[in-house]
């Protein structure tokens, strides 16, 4: 089932068209990761999805309840976090998920209060103002109020920023865990390996397009380049390319795609068979070769680099 | 269901923000005061003794007559001599009068009884009917309203109040008349001014309008909040003045007797050509004792903050920083006070649809707001200008919310 739909989706801000033409659809148990640059329009989407602004036109559905006609039958289904989840820092954690879990429509206030308190990890300092959390803190208490309604679809803007490293995996886990229970979550992240340890599926973002969409399991098994140093680059060039291999000239390196080990061996046996010397194999890149090949950012330079430079760290 | 939810979130909000200590605060201070106020008040009445203070002035004055009358013989002397004697006669009125005050205090109805012996004299020589000019029929209708208020006097037991007692119950309403077109006001300005700006400010909004309510509940909701909390808020602080004063001059004068509801027609008088004659009617009016009208008081006085807590709350949904929303109602208040203030004295009339006119609703209702105005204005119109403004921008605040992108939050 699709649980968000986005058809030909645009926003103009001022004179600029901040996000243009945007297709998706996310379905069900399904973790869509919404990837891009600073700037490129990822807050601007998510706030459309949930009803923070108009779209300029286009049509946004979540299950099947448009956005604009039906806000109320929409957003019943969606929880979520926009940008930095900010709390009433005057009132307790707990206070503040009671007074959105009266918003939400949530019966039994209490004790789903509890209950989301301690899925995020917050049940022991609950009860203490907001303003005395930590970023962490505050971040797991945005999700824990995203969590409230039990909703089909969870929007989250850039989740896991201010998370510890233990927390980011308690949020990965989470987040896998509950679409396994079949919620559809929709991310955003400028972080590459981020989308990459907890999607199933991404699209990349620029300047308000979607560049691509893919399957993240395809990306992997496309993320296939080996780097081979030999004593005679040249040589060896020649030898795979009459092996039938795409070998490319790298400096001193040679880089060719090889899918799996067994292609490597193939590669590495032709070599050694032709009396070369083979220093060093290694498999360079995984999904960041792919997202470099897909949106071509190697030849537009700039902001995509920087998305890559970032996921590195 | 929704709405209640919302109300009691509000309502959580509102307790629990900082402004309504400060507003707490602020509002104690006040009572302090005019607690101080009243005590001073207390204490010169008390000390004040309007015989001898009338029999010194004259002894004085005397002395100095004498000084001058052995000067010799000028016309400067004698023109410091006629204006010494004028003072000295106009003394002795009053000591005169303060006399008969203290007699008054031995047997108030004897009193009351002579002075309406004394109205009914003065009536008899006014004429009446078409004869009349409109300065003698505006007398009459004053002769004829004391004579109804002493008769009332009369009827009810009810004695006047006499130095140095004073009554709290008229001090709080003289009090009450200025405090309710400045400074409860920005009381509830404090208050309701980040009602929602506050929510852009902090980027709290965003987390409220992605739930399943309709933005015009929760708007709803809010401005419900505001409204009853200020009119909650402007009503104790009321009563808060009135205790304080019944701490300090004690409880008489609860059932003096005040006009209200006196209509006033304009008319100019051949006997005074530069200025509207005030002909008062009190057909419809009624005497209501000051205990009631203390009540009646911080009820109108409710009424009216509930509208200015609309009005800064239209401010709060118009400017996204609650600084800006606080200090352009602020301003409205200030601002409007004073313009209003000016051009009520200068008796322009447009100032009646103003809602800072209004906001000392009770002088609406006894009359003097009228007589500064020279415009008619009543109980009622003056409600009903308050609510309009109310109703308007109540409005445009939901127009304003019902639509906007919220982009920077
Ligand atoms: N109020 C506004 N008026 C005009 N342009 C705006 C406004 N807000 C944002 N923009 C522009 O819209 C574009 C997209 O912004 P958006 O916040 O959606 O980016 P983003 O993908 O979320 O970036 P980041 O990774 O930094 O969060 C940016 O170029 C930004 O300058
Ligand atoms: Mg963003």
């Amino acid at each position: 089932m699709d649980v968000l739909e986005l058809r030909g989706v645009s926003k103009r801000l001022g004179r600029r068209m901040v996000v243009q033409d945007l297709d998706m659809t996310v379905r069900e148990g399904e973790v869509y990761g919404f990837l891009g640059p600073n700037g490129a329009g990822k807050t601007t989407t998510i706030r459309m999805i949930v009803g923070l602004i108009r779209p300029t036109s286009g049509i946004i559905r979540i299950c099947g309840h448009d956005i604009e006609r039906n806000p109320v039958g929409a957003l019943k289904h969606v929880g979520t976090i926009v940008e930095n989840p900010e709390m009433y820092s005057y009132l307790t954690g707990r206070q503040n998920l009671i007074h959105y879990a009266r918003l939400a429509g949530v019966r039994d206030i209490e004790r789903r209060v509890a209950a989301v308190a301690e899925r995020v990890g917050l049940a022991q300092r609950i009860d203490e103002k907001v303003k005395r959390y930590s970023l962490g803190m505050r971040q797991r208490l945005g999700v824990a109020q995203a969590l409230l309604a039990d909703p089909k679809l969870l929007v989250l803007d850039e989740p896991t920023n201010g998370l510890d490293p233990a927390g980011m995996r308690e949020f990965r886990e989470l987040i896998r865990r509950l679409a396994s229970e079949g919620m559809a979550v929709f991310i955003s992240s400028h972080l590459l390996a981020e989308v990459e340890q907890m999607c199933d599926r991404v699209a990349v973002i620029r300047d308000g397009r979607v560049i691509t969409e893919a399957d993240v399991a395809d990306l992997r098994a496309g993320a296939g380049q080996v780097q081979i140093r030999v004593s005679d680059p040249a040589t060896a060039r020649a030898t795979l390319l009459a092996a039938g291999w795409k070998a490319e000239d790298g400096g001193d390196r040679l880089r060719l795609m090889a899918k799996d080990d067994e292609a490597v061996a193939q590669a590495v046996r032709a070599l050694v068979e032709a009396g070369l010397d083979v220093y060093e194999v290694t498999r360079a890149g995984g999904l960041e070769q792919s997202f470099l090949a897909l949106t071509g950012a190697a030849q537009t330079g700039g902001e995509a680099d920087a998305v890559v430079e970032r996921a590195a760290q | 269901m929704r709405l209640w939810n919302v109300l009691r979130n509000e309502w959580m909000k509102l307790v629990r923000r900082r402004r309504l200590t400060v507003v707490a605060v602020l509002g104690l201070c006040l009572v302090g005061l005019f607690a101080f106020g009243e005590y001073q008040a207390r204490q010169n009445a008390r000390n004040y003794n309007p015989i001898v203070a009338q029999q010194n002035a004259l002894a004085e004055l005397k002395k100095q007559r004498s000084a001058i009358a052995s000067e010799p013989p000028s016309q400067a002397r004698d023109q410091q001599l006629q204006s010494i004697d004028a003072a000295i006669a106009s003394v002795q009125q009053q000591l005169q009068e303060a006399k008969q005050q203290a007699q008054a205090q031995v047997d108030w109805r004897a009193s009351v009884k002579t002075e309406m012996d004394n109205i009914r004299q003065e009536l008899a020589q006014i004429p009446t009917g078409s004869a009349a000019l409109p300065s003698e029929q505006a007398r009459r209708a004053d002769l004829q309203a004391e004579l109804t208020l002493d008769q009332y006097r009369l009827d009810h037991d009810v004695a006047p109040v006499f130095r140095p007692k004073l009554s709290a119950w008229e001090e709080t309403l003289s009090f009450l008349s200025v405090a309710d077109k400045t400074f409860i006001p920005l009381l509830v300005v404090v208050l309701v001014g980040d009602m929602v700006a506050g929510e852009m400010t902090s980027g709290t909004i965003k987390l409220l309008v992605v739930r399943p309510v309709r933005r015009r509940t929760l708007l709803f909701g809010k401005w419900l909040v505001s409204v009853a909390a200020s009119a909650v808020v402007s009503f104790v602080l009321c009563w808060l003045f009135l205790l304080a004063g019944l701490a300090i001059q004690g409880t008489q004068g609860a059932l003096e007797p005040h006009w209200l509801g006196v209509t006033y027609q304009f008319v100019k008088s051949p006997d005074d050509p530069l200025n509207l004659t005030a002909i008062p009617n009190y057909a419809h009016a009624y005497l209501v004792p000051a205990w009631l009208c203390v009540l009646y008081q911080s009820l109108l006085v409710a009424l009216a903050m509930a509208v200015v807590a609309t009005i800064t709350f239209f401010c709060s949904t118009v400017f996204k920083s609650s600084m800006v929303s606080t200090a352009v109602a602020m301003g409205a208040v200030v601002i409007g006070y004073v313009v209003t203030e000016i051009a009520t004295a200068r008796g322009q009339g447009w100032v009646r649809w103003l809602f800072p006119t209004h906001l000392d609703l009770f002088s609406d209702w006894n009359g003097d707001l009228v007589r500064a105005l020279q415009h008619p204005v009543t109980l009622g119109s003056g409600i009903l200008t308050l609510l309009v403004w109310a109703a308007v921008l109540l409005m445009l605040s939901f127009i304003r919310f019902g639509r906007q992108d919220i982009l920077n939050a």
